[in-house]
């Protein structure tokens, strides 16, 4: 009876932590479904962004601000810095990606250290 | 007849079937407790996921929304010890940056700038306040007070966590050869050129404000103000631009020019009263920047060069005078290190001797973070022999961008 009643409980407590982790993975991802602008190319993103930036200043992690953000951010210095619409979608869109992965990276060492912060409490 | 063993055997049976409805009764119990507790554990993390939810859906009004806004700027605080002065804690300024912004079609931006004076006042400046519409992919219509397109200092390197040193190059600052912000509007952007790239700016404005002064019995222009004036009393533009091209992506070629008319409308130090019929001057300026980086060193320079013509018609009739200026600055920051090391200098040339400079600084920058930064610097100045231009400079600053 409580071996069953032990993997229940694991079971409901993996499905719960499942289903958080997919709730922070689609707010994570959310902004990246913003209908404006229109989505660029994340490599050449990467490339405009590691070429111009740090010609005026230092690079600004994409984790510093949020996606919404960044958008007003990034025409910012589309104005400031005379890139063109592609490249301002490209950079765009790069930050937004390394920003999105930075926070299921965060995300996922939350769920490992909860994990691990459950199992210790069981011990 | 009762048959004894019968119902020997019947109580025996009875009393294991008791005993056994008893224990797992007792079993049934247990697991029943247990499940109620993770019932109510469920019932918990179902409640905060549905408050999540509201959050999570609330969050997302504003996530969709088509209107953004958003807030950066910079600060800096400082100290200063000069030859002949004490030194000096200072709040060097605070420039909160606004950004409203609808979809990809239109953003307003403004930038103010608050000081505390050396009496302990506030100050506050608008820096700049433009509409920018982004008309296609490579145009953009700026209007409004918008920093000078000139070179690339005002536009780009002003900020103090951007600027590698506490002050800015002399004459690029709010004193001399380089102009400062203009009124009226312009277009900008970039395009490619082939494999090359490209960005520009081109702009017509009211053009500054030119101030005169007495002395030794007679008119001589004193400055030219051009920080963005709020009206054109001569009723004369000014047009120009700059052009950048990047014959290599580590390298920035930036070619400036601005020309127009621009009249004496205030005397320093003197009764503005008496201007009258003052003649419209020439007013050009040109100007050559480069920026280079590779790995982690950076080198770039800038040269400016405003010429006022002379007027023969006029309170304040004189001839025509030159502000020039120029600066070439490196920076090399080792690997991942923390530190970084800088060194520039500046030559200004104006028709005051008083004001002239030639300028070595140095500086060590410690990066709290990479907008976050400790500067250590010092000025070697050599102006006119006692002037304030003469005097060296101890400089330390704390600037956060953010």
């Amino acid at each position: 009876m409580n071996t069953i009643t032990e993997k229940m409980r694991s079971s409901e407590k993996a499905a719960v932590k499942l289903v958080i982790t997919l709730g922070f993975l689609w707010a994570s991802s959310a902004a990246l479904a913003a209908d404006f602008p229109a989505p660029g190319s994340l490599a050449d993103g990467a490339q405009t962004w590691a070429e111009n930036c740090t010609r005026c200043h230092n690079l600004r992690s994409p984790n510093e601000l949020r996606d919404d953000q960044w958008i007003s951010s990034v025409f910012h210095m589309r104005v400031r810095a005379g890139l063109t619409g592609k490249e301002t979608r490209d950079v765009l869109t790069f930050i937004q990606a390394a920003n999105a992965t930075a926070a299921q990276v965060r995300t996922q060492a939350e769920a490992r250290a909860e994990a691990q912060q459950d199992e210790a409490q069981e011990k | 007849m009762i048959n004894i063993g019968n119902m020997k055997t019947s109580i025996v049976a009875s009393t294991l079937i008791v005993g056994m409805l008893c224990g797992t009764n007792s079993i049934a119990a247990e697991s029943l407790e247990e499940l109620n507790e993770e019932l109510e554990k469920l019932k918990e993390r179902i409640g905060q996921l549905q408050i999540d939810s509201v959050r999570h859906s609330e969050a997302e009004e504003w996530r969709y929304s088509d209107s953004l806004v958003h807030l950066s700027g910079y600060a800096d605080v400082g100290y200063q010890d000069s030859d002949s002065e004490d030194g000096s804690f200072n709040v060097g300024r605070f420039a909160p940056i606004f950004h409203y912004q609808y979809r990809d079609i239109v953003m307003l931006e403004s930038e103010l700038e608050i000081e505390v004076g050396d009496d302990g006042e506030t100050e506050v400046k608008l820096e700049y306040l433009s509409v920018d519409v982004f008309l296609n992919d490579y145009i953009t219509l700026v209007a409004g007070k918008f920093l000078s397109p000139i070179g690339q200092f005002r536009q780009n390197l002003h900020p103090s966590w951007i600027n590698k040193l506490a002050s800015a190059p002399t004459g690029f600052a709010h004193d001399g050869a380089a102009p400062v912000a203009d009124v009226g509007f312009q277009l900008r952007g970039g395009f490619p050129l082939g494999r090359t790239r490209t960005n520009y700016a081109l702009f017509v404005s009211n053009g500054p404000v030119l101030v005169a002064e007495f002395e030794d019995g007679e008119f001589e222009l004193d400055g030219i103000e051009a920080e963005g004036a709020g009206s054109d009393e001569d009723g004369e533009k000014v047009y120009g631009g700059r052009f950048a091209v990047f014959p290599m992506s580590s390298l920035e070629l930036g070619f400036s020019l601005a020309s127009g008319k621009a009249t004496v409308s205030d005397i320093h130090e003197g009764d503005s009263s008496i201007l009258g019929g003052e003649g419209a001057r020439d007013y050009d300026v040109i100007g050559a920047d480069f920026a280079y980086q590779r790995n982690n060193f950076y080198l770039r320079g800038e040269y400016v060069e405003s010429e006022v013509g002379g007027t023969a018609f006029g309170a304040a009739a004189s001839e025509g005078a030159i502000w020039e200026t120029w600066y070439t600055q490196a920076s090399y920051r080792p690997g991942q290190s923390k530190f970084e090391y800088v060194m520039r200098y500046t030559d200004f040339d104006s028709p005051h001797d008083s004001a002239d400079q030639e300028q070595w600084a140095i500086g060590l920058n410690y990066l709290l973070t990479n907008s976050a930064i400790f500067k250590l610097g010092y000025e070697l100045n050599d102006g006119l022999t006692d002037s304030e231009a003469d005097e060296d400079r101890l400089t330390v600053q704390l600037t956060y961008g953010f």
